[in-house]
């Protein structure tokens, strides 16, 4: 009985351990990921893996169901994703040869710490969206309420923000963009975000009553969604180091830059999460 | 007795003990990345201190390589750290060379190669970091 249930377990460690990869690979093999793992400040990296390690709980908690046996097994489904997180970043990173025993401790852990939360959020989707699709496709999830709409968002937005964010090109692409085009990327930010919330979100959705009016959705998802794709694009800027001795204007053009993909992300949050 | 079975059948499946051994080990990861974090931001935040020592010198097909090793046994990472070495040949003339390493992560060393056409005594070499800047 038991080793059933082990066994079972264990195919769906393997299916995170997939999932893991499969949502992580591009991170590893970006070099300012690498770069970023020791000369981003400590500080930020022990807050970032703070606010990471919230994050893989909440995930955890709201891809489950609102009648499951709560908080166990959703603490340890996220403690056992970020073992994974950490354990396949190692390994990629030694084989990319990034990971060198010459390199410093420090080095070494800034490195494996910041891949492991995005590698973490990896192993927890693909647990839920490989895994089998049960009798729970009627039940109440605990997404479907208005924090769980907003959290999902804000999961949505980091994950995808993040694939681009430590990238040269975010500074780059702000650069070469005039006040004009960033003001254009903006609402384009706005309706694709309103767009696929129209889309994404509603679709299917027999519970919420048909009084939603544009405006109502408008506001309470597709601005909402923006204002939380701006508020995860300034912490990741922040986090690595981005926003140090830049001015407003700069500011204001890297977050427009950036909150294109976190407003994709916060859009099509329910189709991952 | 048939009450004690019908509240087990309430309780919650058995969480395996695999599930345990795979959330201690993150667990274990968790406490162990944020701890050392936590060390390495009171400890270890000093500035960069950046210093080059001359290694082996070698014909190549075209000149002399001298192996170089960088080193930061500061805190911080050294970023575009740049090298050079300089060589007096028997006629008096001088030879300099240069190498640029992107990043050098504190407590941390990378190495490189200098070239030259003449072959460097190594009594008459002096090598030196000419600038890093911060990442």
């Amino acid at each position: 009985m038991i080793n059933r249930h082990n066994s079972e377990y264990a195919r769906e460690l393997a299916r995170a351990a997939g999932g893991c990869i499969l949502f992580a690979f591009p991170l590893q093999m970006t070099m300012e990921m690498w770069w970023l793992g020791f000369f981003m400040e400590r500080e930020r990296l022990l807050i970032f893996m703070i606010v990471g390690f919230a994050l893989l709980l909440g995930l955890s908690y709201y891809s489950g169901f609102a009648r499951d046996q709560p908080l166990k097994d959703d603490i340890l489904d996220a403690f056992s994703a970020f073992g994974l997180g950490v354990i396949i970043s190692a390994i990629m990173l030694l084989i990319f040869n990034v990971l060198a025993t010459e390199h410093s401790l420090r080095e070494i852990i800034g490195k494996v710490a910041l891949q492991s939360i995005p590698a973490g959020m990896g192993a927890i989707l693909a647990r839920k969206q490989l895994g089998v699709a049960d009798e729970g496709e009627e039940r109440q999830r605990r997404i479907d309420s208005y924090a769980g709409e907003l959290f999902a968002m804000t999961g949505g937005a980091i994950f995808i923000a993040f694939n681009v964010a430590p990238t040269d090109e975010i500074s780059l692409i702000s650069h070469l963009m005039t006040p004009w085009h960033s003001v254009i990327l903006c609402l384009i930010s706005l309706l694709l975000l309103h767009a696929l919330v129209y889309g994404v979100e509603l679709a299917g959705q027999a519970q919420w009553p048909e009084g939603h009016g544009f405006l109502s959705v408008f506001f309470r998802f597709s601005l909402a969604g923006y204002g939380v794709a701006v508020a995860v694009s300034l912490y990741i800027l922040w986090s690595f180091g981005r926003l140090d001795g830049t001015g407003w204007n700069e500011i204001a053009a890297m977050l427009a830059v950036l909150a294109f993909p976190a407003s994709i992300g916060a859009a099509t949050a329910r189709l991952v999460i | 007795m048939s009450d004690m079975t019908a509240s087990e059948q309430q309780k919650p499946p058995k969480t395996p003990a695999l599930e345990w051994i795979a959330s201690s080990i993150g667990a274990i990861f968790a406490v162990g990345l944020i701890s050392f974090l936590t060390w390495d931001i009171f400890v270890a935040a000093e500035p960069a201190d950046v210093s080059a020592q001359p290694g082996v010198i070698e014909q190549a097909s075209q000149g002399y390589t001298l192996g170089i090793v960088v080193q930061n046994t500061g805190g911080l990472t050294a970023a575009e750290v740049e090298v050079e070495g300089r060589v007096t040949t028997v006629d008096g003339t001088e030879e300099t060379s240069q190498a640029t390493f992107d990043y050098l992560p504190g407590k941390s060393e990378r190495r490189g190669t200098l070239m030259f056409q003449t072959e460097p005594d190594p009594a008459q070499l002096r090598l030196r970091v000419v600038s890093y800047r911060e990442p």
